[in-house]
């Protein structure tokens, strides 16, 4: 119901004074006495109100249904622009000094001789920062004579609005919550509004930004507590909390520069375009943080547990310091805004390489497909022909079974037998014990896909266009069903419908009996292991999507675009699905919409699927690192690199103890699961 | 002339009373019988419950979503802020693909008269209007039975543009929307506000909420700051965090989620007018007792005005009936 104007006043013609006027509509006619007188007593308060972070009135008027105010022109941008604009985080430095302008701003209305002033708005988008870095309130509830509040609606500002003022209580102590919130919401950018209310404990801020010291993390949850006598009593009390930790909480200097000055002035109105364009010459100037350097393990000092465990004599791995290991790629975790240009952040404290492997064992050529873990024996196939049995424990090989072609393929197992594909297009049954072999079968091309077990059925593609249903005890085929190209992808059954995908781009889900009951048409091939939670199918494309498909019929609910190719296994847990790209980010999407939680860029390719466990995530990439993230925070816990890129997904051991995972430099890794 | 008139009224009402004979021998409730009449056919054992739920066969009945709708302003509201729209159809019918396909959408208006009822009707238009045009209307006039893109970006651009209408038709207004988009045996649900969908599955007796109600003293129960008992009697239970019209666009973002039902149970959709006052087990009585979905709205509305009618009531009850195959079992 308000518009706002650049405007120049004319008392002065000889200067071009600038000013601001604000136009109210009032859309209620019968009650436009009565809003008229409300109106004037509004600006008659703020006339009194003499603050630097509150703009001054110079007059007011009406004219027909509508109501002016002409205000300070205030140049600079609102800290919900500033967030949404800015790639990464706002400096935690600047944003402790804004707040304690608005815990100071807000202490001077509550106190305020002739009538206390509870400002019931605080908000990002009420809050201005001039170039000059100042600190001002806007938007001083004027607008809300124009739209009163209505019975059985909604109160206050949704989402930084505390509990108690869904019953019209009106304190100081809403504020404090409210600026509790907008703390929040600038330092983890997540939007409350888009939260069930009263969730910001929910979002630990420092799970989101771990650049947030602790000390201020807790002030802010002070003034989030959910009862009022819990929360910072006053806005003094607050600000005192706020500089005293600006003093002491923070080690060292290194306080970013002020802001370049702005060269052109901006009407408010457009400053939304503006945005953008000035804090990208804003973030050229490179911030730098002060404070604790990046953490590598998480802060429960899981540091500790990677304690050197002996490996084999011939590894000749090297811990190189992570300053050459962190590539030209900018790295680090971007929470939203992956279209927005990248900040070049300096490069991350080195972590300290703790994690040391297991054992290591060399097979003679790239390794790229998963491995399998069955009791103690660890399978994994290579390039160089053969599909190794390995102990779990210490890497000992238990037996080695030669074919004619790569194994690229991640072995099934039903507890007894081994089966497996290879590019010498067969496929194989061994007795897991001592590689006797059971049978092979051929087919009419390479075999890349991993084959699926359920129920004495082995599933698995061919590159000559089919996927074959085998019976495991007879070793014969039951049905193949014809999908028209090269079959890669790897199938997985979930109640009685076998899941795949084809290199034309085709997703089929088909019948025990091997009749196709429907399928989804992907731009470009499918190469992934599909994974299905909830009645839901994701799979990855070259075409660059992820999808998700209603099970049971086949239909497309949503999908993401990653904008370039995918080959990476999704993996899902707890409504999230963890997924790479060949852009090289590895992203933590909500299955819900299929929207970005976070996302981690790594310095090439994510091709492989992910492995979680307990809080963390762990896959590979083709920049030769292993990653072990936290997996709500998207933090880096760990990495380690190999010798090779690496395009499997990791897998674990029985107890959860070890993750085996193979590289391009032939060599199968087992790292401690920490 | 009037030998004719008078010879074709007794065909129209021989005609009539033809079907109104079938309708009552096959326990179908008709214009003429008592919403009440107790059919004369026994319940199909283990059905537990009434005649909505019987086999398609002991009605003689073909269509697949069967359709009841009831509105009343209540007894202490002078307008009805309420708007209530159900649409369904078959697409391919007959064919290996056929399938049913219904639209059903309660409003709850507010912001009082010129505001309310405009707030809940805009929102209702653009949202089954957007609905239509990207993805049933190219199932319908397509011929097809699968839908054309992917149905949740739909569902909320669908609400975004509830939300635009609303904003230019009803500024100072504002509106729940419960939305069930039913394509057989997937139910998409799109939720904003503290109207309400449920589902009920006869052979468990069970009545399950399928959207939870976007009201601050509902949150609180959830933190487990109020008991469900404190909640329902709060005075300021029907504030809402979440609606469409106030607030920000941020937050007028609606929960959607993907329900299946089978052929026996039944969808409700129903304003805070019926909910608030009647409570669930007895809502599950007229669903299990009905003879018809259309006796169950008008029950379920009679039962709110009942209690005291405080608010606008709206009641959609949808049954699913199991279809009648092409050839003999």
């Amino acid at each position: 119901m308000s518009t706002v104007y650049l405007a120049r006043d004319l008392h002065f013609p000889r200067i071009e004074r600038l000013v601001a006027v604000k136009e109210m509509t009032i859309t209620n006619p019968r009650l436009k006495d009565h809003v008229l007188r409300a109106f004037e007593r509004e600006a008659h308060l703020l006339a009194q109100l003499a603050h630097p972070a509150i703009p001054a009135v110079y007059d007011y008027f009406s004219a027909g249904d509508r109501a002016y105010l002409v205000l300070e022109y205030i140049r600079g941008h609102t800290l919900d622009q500033l967030v949404r604009s800015t790639p990464g985080f706002l400096p935690v430095d600047k944003v402790v000094r804004w707040a304690i302008a608005l815990a100071d701003v807000l202490h001077y209305l509550h106190t305020h001789a002739t009538r206390p002033i509870i400002f019931r708005d605080v908000k990002p988008s009420n809050v201005m920062i001039t170039p000059q870095e100042q600190v001002k309130l806007i938007d001083f509830g004027i607008a809300r004579i124009f739209m009163p509040e209505q019975k059985g609606t909604m109160i206050g500002t949704e989402g930084y609005a505390p509990p108690e003022q869904y019953r019209g209580v009106l304190s100081p102590l809403i504020d404090i919550y409210a600026l509790g919130a907008t703390l929040h919401h600038v330092l983890t950018k997540k939007d409350p509004r888009k939260e069930p209310p009263f969730s910001f404990h929910e979002r630990p801020i420092r799970q989101y930004n771990p650049e947030v010291p602790p000390a201020l993390e807790r002030i802010i949850y002070k003034a989030l507590a959910y009862k009022p006598e819990d929360r910072y009593q006053s806005a003094a009390e607050m600000k005192a909390a706020l500089e005293a930790f600006l003093q002491h909480g923070h080690a060292g200097s290194g306080v970013a520069d002020a802001l370049p000055p702005e060269t052109q002035a901006m009407p408010p109105a457009d400053a939304a375009n503006e945005a953008t364009a000035a804090w990208d010459a804003t973030m050229a100037v490179e911030p730098t943080f002060a404070g604790e350097p990046t953490q590598v393990m998480d802060a429960s000092g899981d540091a500790d547990a990677t304690a050197a465990m002996p490996w084999t004599p011939d590894a000749t791995q090297s811990m190189p310091p992570d300053a050459d290991a962190t590539a030209a790629m900018p790295e680090g975790t971007r929470l939203m805004g992956r279209d927005a240009p990248r900040a070049r952040r300096p490069a991350a404290r080195p972590a300290a390489q703790e994690v040391r492997p297991a054992w290591i064992f060399e097979t003679e050529d790239e390794i790229r497909s998963s491995a399998r873990v069955v009791g103690d024996t660890v399978l994994i196939g290579s390039y160089d022909y053969n599909l190794y049995a390995l102990d779990a424990r210490d890497g000992e090989l238990r037996w080695k079974f030669p074919t004619r072609g790569g194994v690229v393929s991640q072995p099934a197992t039903d507890g007894r037998l081994v089966f497996f594909g290879s590019e010498d297009q067969h496929i194989y049954a061994l007795r897991l014990r001592d590689a006797t072999l059971v049978w092979k079968i051929p087919t009419g091309g390479a075999v890349y896909s991993s084959p699926w077990y359920a129920e004495r059925i082995l599933f698995v593609g061919s590159d000559d266009g089919y996927l074959y249903a085998i019976h495991t005890q007879r070793g014969q085929v039951l049905w193949r069903f014809a999908a028209g190209a090269p079959v890669r992808s790897s199938p997985i059954v979930v109640g009685h419908l076998v899941l795949f995908g084809s290199e034309d781009g085709d997703f089929f889900a088909v019948t025990p009996d091997g009749r196709e009951k429907w399928r989804v048409r992907a731009r470009r091939g499918i190469h992934c292991r599909p994974a299905v939670a909830d009645g839901v199918v994701y799979f990855t494309s070259v075409d660059g999507h992820l999808y998700a498909v209603d099970l049971e019929t086949g239909w497309v609910l949503v999908k993401h675009r990653f904008g370039r190719p995918s080959i990476s296994w999704p993996v899902v847990t707890e409504g999230v699905v963890y997924v790479g790209a060949a852009n090289g980010v590895f992203y933590a999407l909500n299955t819900r919409r299929l929207k970005v939680q976070w996302e981690f860029q790594t310095g090439h390719q994510v091709n492989g699927g992910a492995l979680v466990h307990g809080e963390a995530v762990y896959f590979g990439a083709t920049d030769q690192f292993v990653y072990s993230l936290h997996r709500r925070s998207g933090q880096l816990r760990w990495k380690f690199r190999t010798r090779g890129a690496i395009t499997g997904t990791p897998v674990r051991n029985e107890r959860g103890s070890l993750l085996y995972i193979g590289a391009f430099d032939g060599r199968l890794y087992a790292l401690p699961l920490t | 002339m009037a030998d004719l008139i008078s010879k074709a009224q007794q065909a129209l009402e021989r005609l009539l009373k033809k079907h109104a004979d079938e309708a009552e021998a096959e326990g179908e409730e008709s214009g003429t019988s008592s919403p009440e009449a107790r059919p004369k056919i026994a319940p199909r054992p283990g059905a537990g419950s009434g005649p909505m739920n019987w086999p398609a066969e002991a009605l003689g009945f073909p269509p697949q979503f069967w359709i009841g709708t009831a509105q009343h302003v209540g007894l202490q509201r002078d307008h009805n802020e309420d708007a209530l729209y159900a649409a369904h159809t078959i697409l391919a019918a007959g064919t290996y693909q056929s399938r049913s396909v219904g639209l059903f959408v309660i409003a709850d208006g507010m912001g009082g008269h010129l505001h309310g009822e405009i707030a809940s009707q805009a929102a209702i238009a653009a949202f089954t209007r957007h609905v239509w045009n990207h993805l049933l209307a190219h199932m319908h006039w397509g011929l097809r039975s699968t839908p054309p893109t992917e149905i949740y970006p739909v569902l909320h651009y669908a609400v975004a543009q509830a939300q635009d209408k609303v904003l230019e038709e009803a500024p100072g207004g504002g509106t729940t929307l419960t939305a069930v988009l039913a394509l057989d045996q997937r139910l998409f649900v799109t939720h904003i506000g503290d109207s309400r969908a449920y589902l009920y599955n006869p052979l468990t007796q069970e009545l399950r909420l399928l959207t939870q109600d976007h009201t601050w003293v509902h949150r609180l129960e959830e933190l487990g700051e109020l008991t469900p008992e404190e909640a329902s009697r709060h005075p300021h239970r029907n504030v809402l965090y979440k609606s469409l019209g106030q607030g920000s666009d941020a937050s007028a973002e609606a929960d959607i989620s993907l329900e299946r039902w089978a052929p026996g149970m039944m969808l409700l959709l129903c304003s805070d007018g019926l909910w608030d006052v009647v409570p669930d087990d007895a809502i599950q009585e007229v669903l299990a007792w009905a003879s018809s979905p259309s006796a169950a709205a008008q029950r379920l509305v009679r039962m709110a005005n009942d209690a005291g009618g405080p608010d606008n009531i709206s009641v959609i009850v949808v049954a699913y009936r199991p279809t009648k195959r092409a050839t003999r079992s």
